[in-house]
């Protein structure tokens, strides 16, 4: 069985992950009840956390999982506190939220920067001519907030879509198989 | 099936097409997650209809995929039907309380129990079912609920380990099914009299299970989606004749055409308070077949 201390390092390294890399401060889980299982860190309320009955197959929402290198928040936790991130934001076109719901890896042309806002992704006009590839003939920049490789956060008009891994001008969605809308 | 259906005084010309036919999709605002206003402004394109007894339900009438829409996959909306919205509607949760779902799987009255509870509090969704705990816990996660702890325990138990806990709990009884006919013919795989015979016989040890839980001055909702009186109203009164201080208390909701509980089935004299039960039937409502008691424990 995990020690409590060990158990107080792994939320605490899940909590510094969100507050460093989204924005998403400590203090808004104080009024929660937080707990560590293997390597995920879960939340509940304060009463579902105490209370105590045979049988519990779980409490509350894994909220991250703690990897050796990194941390990843869960699409669930992010549907829920998205509200509450201030970087590594992507917004994505209605096409794009598709494909990320389905669970795809999609190119969305972003330039890395470190902090700051950055103009994230192209949407645009696209000419069919008889006989040529299609072309961009207009292009029109979207906007995202402070983002850099690594996990981010993607949006569709406000909402938390889930999880997703920027990595060289890819987005790798993290939507779980089970979630997956296709079609 | 039929016979049953005709002692019970319904006309069938009217009561059968009614009870086969689909009724419109509805589903409900998640207010964990979004905002009433907001989402219905997105939705805006399937042009919902507000149910009149719960102001964050709505029927479609479009045929469509609710469940493959971006505010469903988001938790959002969660798709049900619109009768199955009424028991948590009836059992009016309140935040901060300590409240049991008895039967929780697959979570859309949990969720719903959830989301008026505003995550505050304490919500034990239990299920007896190892198979449909999974169903339970990915609505549970899609809805964004944290103030649930879920349980894999008959019933039954709840009497004996949780005795005056909780301030309301919800029954929803494993029962015939008579009432989702529209939904799946599975039910006529496993409906029989003695099928009934039997859940009536499990849905008697829950309500007293569901009772002893029940803190004095709590509340509690027994409901079914079946029509057979022997689930009904036959549960109902086989609680009040072991406990007569329960009050079966009136349900008043608007735009619901209801009708009130049996007095009697074949030759059994029900205690009168189950008329207080409210009943809902397909050809008179635009939903599945449900029942749903308001059962009061005096302090």
């Amino acid at each position: 069985m995990r020690s409590k201390d060990l158990e107080t390092q792994l939320i605490e390294r899940a909590l510094s992950s969100l507050e460093e890399r989204f924005g998403i401060s400590k203090d808004y889980f104080s009024t929660h009840h937080l707990f560590a299982r293997r390597n995920d860190v879960w939340c509940c309320s304060r009463e579902a956390g105490e209370a105590e009955f045979p049988q519990i197959v779980r409490r509350g929402l894994r909220i991250a999982r703690v990897f050796e290198h990194s941390v990843r928040p869960t699409t669930n936790a992010v549907q829920l506190f998205g509200h509450l991130v201030k970087r590594n934001r992507v917004d994505l076109d209605e096409r794009e939220t598709k494909r990320f719901l389905a669970g795809q890896t999609q190119d969305i042309h972003l330039p890395e920067v470190e902090g700051g806002e950055c103009v994230t992704g192209v949407t645009g006009v696209i000419s069919f001519e008889k006989g040529r590839k299609p072309q961009v003939v207009m292009r029109m920049p979207r906007r995202g907030t402070g983002v850099t490789g690594g996990f981010v956060v993607a949006f569709h008009k406000g909402y938390a879509l889930g999880i997703g891994l920027l990595k060289e001008n890819k987005l790798k969605s993290q939507v779980p198989r089970s979630r997956r809308v296709i079609g | 099936m039929l016979e049953r259906f005709e002692e019970m005084g319904f006309d069938l010309s009217r009561f059968v097409p009614a009870l086969l036919r689909p009724p419109s999709q509805a589903f409900r605002i998640n207010t964990l997650k979004g905002d009433r206003e907001q989402v219905l402004e997105s939705l805006a394109h399937l042009e919902p209809e507000p149910c009149g007894w719960n102001s964050l339900v709505f029927r479609v009438k479009k045929r469509l995929k609710l469940g493959n829409l971006t505010e469903h996959f988001l938790g959002l909306i969660y798709a049900q039907d619109s009768s199955s919205t009424i028991p948590v509607t009836v059992l009016d949760p309140q935040p901060h309380e300590e409240i049991l779902d008895m039967s929780a799987a697959p979570g859309s009255k949990s969720t719903q129990i959830a989301a008026a509870m505003r995550n505050t509090g304490l919500l034990v969704a239990n299920d007896v079912s190892p198979k449909r705990i999974p169903s339970l816990t990915g609505n549970l996660d899609r809805s964004g609920v944290l103030n649930t702890v879920v349980t894999r325990l008959p019933g039954q138990a709840y009497g004996y380990i949780a005795t005056e806990r909780f301030d309301r709990v919800l029954l929803d009884a494993p029962c015939s099914s008579e009432g989702t006919l529209s939904r799946s013919f599975r039910t006529l795989e496993i409906w029989g009299e003695s099928a009934i015979k039997r859940l009536s016989a499990t849905q008697r040890n829950l309500i007293m299970s569901a009772y002893y839980s029940l803190k004095p001055g709590g509340v509690m909702v027994y409901s079914t989606c079946t029509f057979a009186p022997e689930e009904n109203e036959g549960t109902v009164s086989y609680l009040l004749k072991k406990f007569s201080e329960a009050i079966v208390e009136p349900i008043n909701l608007e735009g619901l055409n209801t009708q009130p509980g049996f007095s009697r089935w074949r030759g059994e004299e029900f205690n009168p308070a189950v008329k207080n039960i409210l009943r809902l039937f397909p050809h008179q409502h635009d939903g599945e077949g449900f029942c749903v008691a308001r059962i009061s424990k005096p302090n």
